[in-house]
């Protein structure tokens, strides 16, 4: 898979091929964007311990735009396509029951996997913005799809506060190219080895920090997070806890800290304690939230805690801890946001008071919300227990041992207001539970348990890798980033 | 010294979007902040006296490379208008919707989702 | 085209608007034409193209111009132009890169003619299509509201555009 391009190319045709085509094919919409995201899913498998450079019209590095694919890239590039096909699935039968514009919402849909992919592979800051812009445009639209009150104040929130974070974001590119004359991120690092780190770049860090910090949902930044996640259809959150927020944020957050801007004691420690403040608040939070989908919103900004902390580290264990957590998380998320969709599907309710005993009556939603829930809260031997243990031993190694208890905090913490969910939805019921509602409620259709069913095998196989294969899937993304600057620039220019 | 003038000018703007309540104020704090950044970076490639950047055969180099108009900042400031240009079409679609919805552009009245 | 004399502002701007729409709408082309030699590009084209159907919506009132162009040709214009910019684009790979000039390199041009610089003009041409149609559907889609006072209070009535989603609340 050496033409990069086309994880770019595809999405976008066919995005722009669906309001043409759908007059007359009905089917159109469905078919085409699932099959797509499937086969750009086969594509990012095959990226898979791959590294290449891609020259767009073939100019080379310093002069035009490139695409860099090397392994934290292709991890990346398989989280975001495998949950985009999910979300494809998933929509089919959602958004016929709950909304009416398929056609307009699977154009948005892969306008927004186009937008990732492409910021997860440019090798440029300014291209980066504009992929940035397009995957954002999109997703802000798809968060006020219903138009309701509720959707549209959502919406135009998240708007706010993340164009405040791209005009951040912009003006510390527009600092940069003032400072150096150039956008390719090799040769700006080669600059800054050269001219050293003055107080310019510094500023341009700290702006990119804020900016990325924002659509990464660490706690300062977070407002945007719970409204969002509530109001967008559940496939869009998942794509948003999924995709959206690792790929613009932490992704960039961690190329732009590792590989351009060069790790340092003051960043590991701003992403310690910015980390451990996510984990504690967004748990205590959570705790007290009624909504399902509010609660996974609180939910996601404390896991973002963990990520950043792992990566903050600074160790190869911590950045190791912190991928492996990165992609069990953007598993687990998305699977337990299906869930409030199967939910919402079948009783038209999310409020957690109003719901019960559905465990017998959709089996396999509640089987699979119980596998999410194990692998969340840290129960061995699903996944997300194996990696905030290598989290915390890589806290203990690198002389943190308070920010380990942190950690350990927050996870109980989650396995208290998981139990709640349980509690609530599926086992037993809540006050304002009423019998008669859920008499005729059957197990939600077929295309819908197909990606709930994927998505909770994958979360149970994951657990099993961290026992053999851990390094073998992660090793390629911990080189990648525990390289440094240098690695990179010899990756693009090759020497 | 006119670099400062840009951060004013993008610090009013930002002043703009989190201080005001009504929603037109908003959008065009944010107006105010993307022409900040357009115009810092359009100020970057600027020269007193510029000459075009085009190599011709009968070019002196030693001139051109002192005295040429940088012309990426004007591509990038081209680009940012038309990711402004839909930015801002979609804020004015939202604000008529909200209005529609709310009857009031008040964003302290917006409050449903708390309730 | 049906110029109705009941709807849209009076004779004087709708005769001003007839007199002049045309040379508006050729200094749109003019722009699009010239964009790889001169100070100006398929966008620019694109938003005089695009000022020409508003100008005209102004004028004759906004049925005469939906009748006659319409919101599903322009919505089928403007995702059109956008892929054939693409596949163009595509075409590219096979002849070196991804957004490659493959044009040029087949017909070397000189410089500063109008037929010159392989691709480019065709780029302009489908970016003027793409943002004429573009700025005249958002146009249209949010200008086509009004304001009414209903017993008191005042409400927007929007038409039928992207007014086909459920009530969600």
């Amino acid at each position: 898979m050496d033409n990069l391009s086309l994880f770019i190319a595809i999405p976008a045709a066919v995005a722009f091929l669906i309001p043409i085509v759908s007059h007359r094919l009905k089917w159109f919409p469905d078919v085409s964007s699932s099959v797509i995201t499937f086969i750009l899913f086969l594509f990012s498998l095959e990226t898979l311990n791959h590294q290449c450079i891609y020259q767009m019209g073939g100019w080379p590095a310093p002069i035009g735009i490139i695409f860099v694919l090397d392994g934290f890239s292709s991890m990346m590039l398989i989280i975001v396509n495998l949950i985009g096909f999910m979300a494809c699935l998933f929509s089919v039968d959602y958004m016929e029951k709950i909304y009416t514009s398929k056609l307009r919402y699977y154009s948005l849909l892969l306008l927004v996997i186009t937008g990732m992919n492409g910021v997860i592979l440019t090798g440029d800051l300014f291209n980066m913005f504009i992929f940035l812009e397009i995957a954002l445009i999109a997703s802000y639209a798809l968060v006020g799809f219903g138009c309701g009150s509720k959707d549209l104040e959502a919406s135009f929130k998240y708007l706010v506060i993340n164009m405040i974070a791209t005009y951040f974001i912009f003006l510390g590119i527009a600092l940069l190219y003032g400072r150096f004359a150039t956008l390719n991120m090799a040769h700006i690092v080669t600059s800054i080895q050269q001219y050293g780190t003055d107080s310019v770049v510094i500023f341009a860090f700290v702006l990119f920090f804020v900016g990325f910090g924002t659509k990464a949902a660490i706690v300062p930044f977070h407002a945007w997070v719970p409204d969002a996640y509530t109001a967008a259809p559940a496939p869009v959150s998942a794509l948003l806890a999924g995709g959206i927020i690792k790929s613009l944020g932490i992704y960039v957050l961690m190329r732009l800290t590792y590989n351009i801007f060069g790790m340092s004691q003051v960043i590991a420690n701003l992403f310690v304690y910015f980390g451990i403040a996510s984990i504690i608040i967004g748990a205590l939070m959570a705790l007290g939230q009624w909504n399902f989908k509010r609660l996974l919103a609180y939910h996601s900004i404390s896991h973002m805690g963990y990520i950043i902390l792992g990566f903050g580290l600074g160790s190869p264990l911590g950045i190791l801890g912190g991928v492996f957590h990165l992609f069990n998380h953007s598993l687990f998320k998305s699977l337990l946001f299906f869930n409030s969709g199967s939910v919402e599907y079948e009783t038209g309710n999310l409020n957690l008071r109003k719901l019960g005993r559905l465990s017998e009556k959709m089996p396999v939603t509640s089987v699979s919300s119980l596998i999410a829930f194990f692998s969340t809260s840290g129960i061995p031997p699903f996944n997300g227990f194996w990696s905030k243990l290598i989290i915390i031993i890589a806290a203990i190694q690198a002389g943190r041992p308070f920010s380990a208890l942190w950690v350990v905090i927050g996870s109980i913490l989650t396995l208290a207001y998981f139990a709640k969910i349980q509690r609530y939805v599926f086992f037993g019921n809540g006050d304002e539970f009423d019998e008669s509602q859920v008499k005729d409620i059957k197990e939600v259709p077929s295309l819908m348990r197909v990606s709930l069913i994927i998505l909770a095998v994958l979360c149970t196989i994951g657990g099993l890798l961290a026992i053999g294969g851990v390094n073998g899937v992660f090793g390629p993304v911990v080189n990648a980033l525990a390289g440094g600057t240098n690695q990179y620039i010899g990756e693009v220019f090759g020497k | 010294m006119v670099y400062t003038l840009c951060f004013i000018l993008f610090v009013i703007g930002l002043y703009g979007v989190t201080c005001k309540k009504n929603i037109v104020k908003i959008i065009l704090g944010f107006l105010i902040m993307e022409y900040s950044v357009n115009l810092f970076l359009i100020l970057l490639g600027w020269r007193k006296n510029g000459v075009v950047p085009i190599v011709e055969p009968d070019t002196v180099m030693e001139y051109f490379k002192t005295m040429s108009v940088d012309p990426l900042p004007q591509a990038m400031v081209l680009i940012s208008i038309v990711t402004g240009l839909g930015t801002l079409i979609l804020m004015v679609a939202l604000a008529i919707r909200l209005y529609q919805r709310y009857g009031t552009f008040d964003i302290t009245e917006m409050n449903r989702l708390k309730k | 085209m049906k110029k109705n004399n009941r709807t849209g502002m009076s004779l004087i701007v709708k005769n001003t608007v007839r007199m002049v729409e045309g040379f508006i709408f050729l200094f749109g082309i003019y722009l699009t034409l010239y964009g790889h030699i001169s100070p100006a590009s398929g966008f620019s084209g694109g938003i005089v193209l695009g000022c020409v159907f508003i100008l005209m919506t102004i004028a004759f009132g906004k049925n005469v111009i939906l009748e006659s162009f319409g919101k599903t040709p322009a919505y089928i214009f403007n995702c059109s132009a956008a892929l054939l910019f693409l596949v163009l684009g595509c075409c590219g790979i096979l002849f070196g890169g991804f957004f490659s000039n493959f044009l040029e390199k087949i017909f070397p041009s000189a410089n500063f003619r109008l037929f010159s610089a392989g691709l480019l003009p065709i780029y302009n041409i489908i970016i003027a299509v793409n943002i004429g149609t573009g700025l005249f559907m958002v146009f249209i889609i949010l200008a086509v509201r009004r304001v009414i006072e209903i017993d008191g209070t005042r409400r927007l009535i929007s038409t039928e555009f992207f007014d086909n989603f459920k009530e969600k609340n």
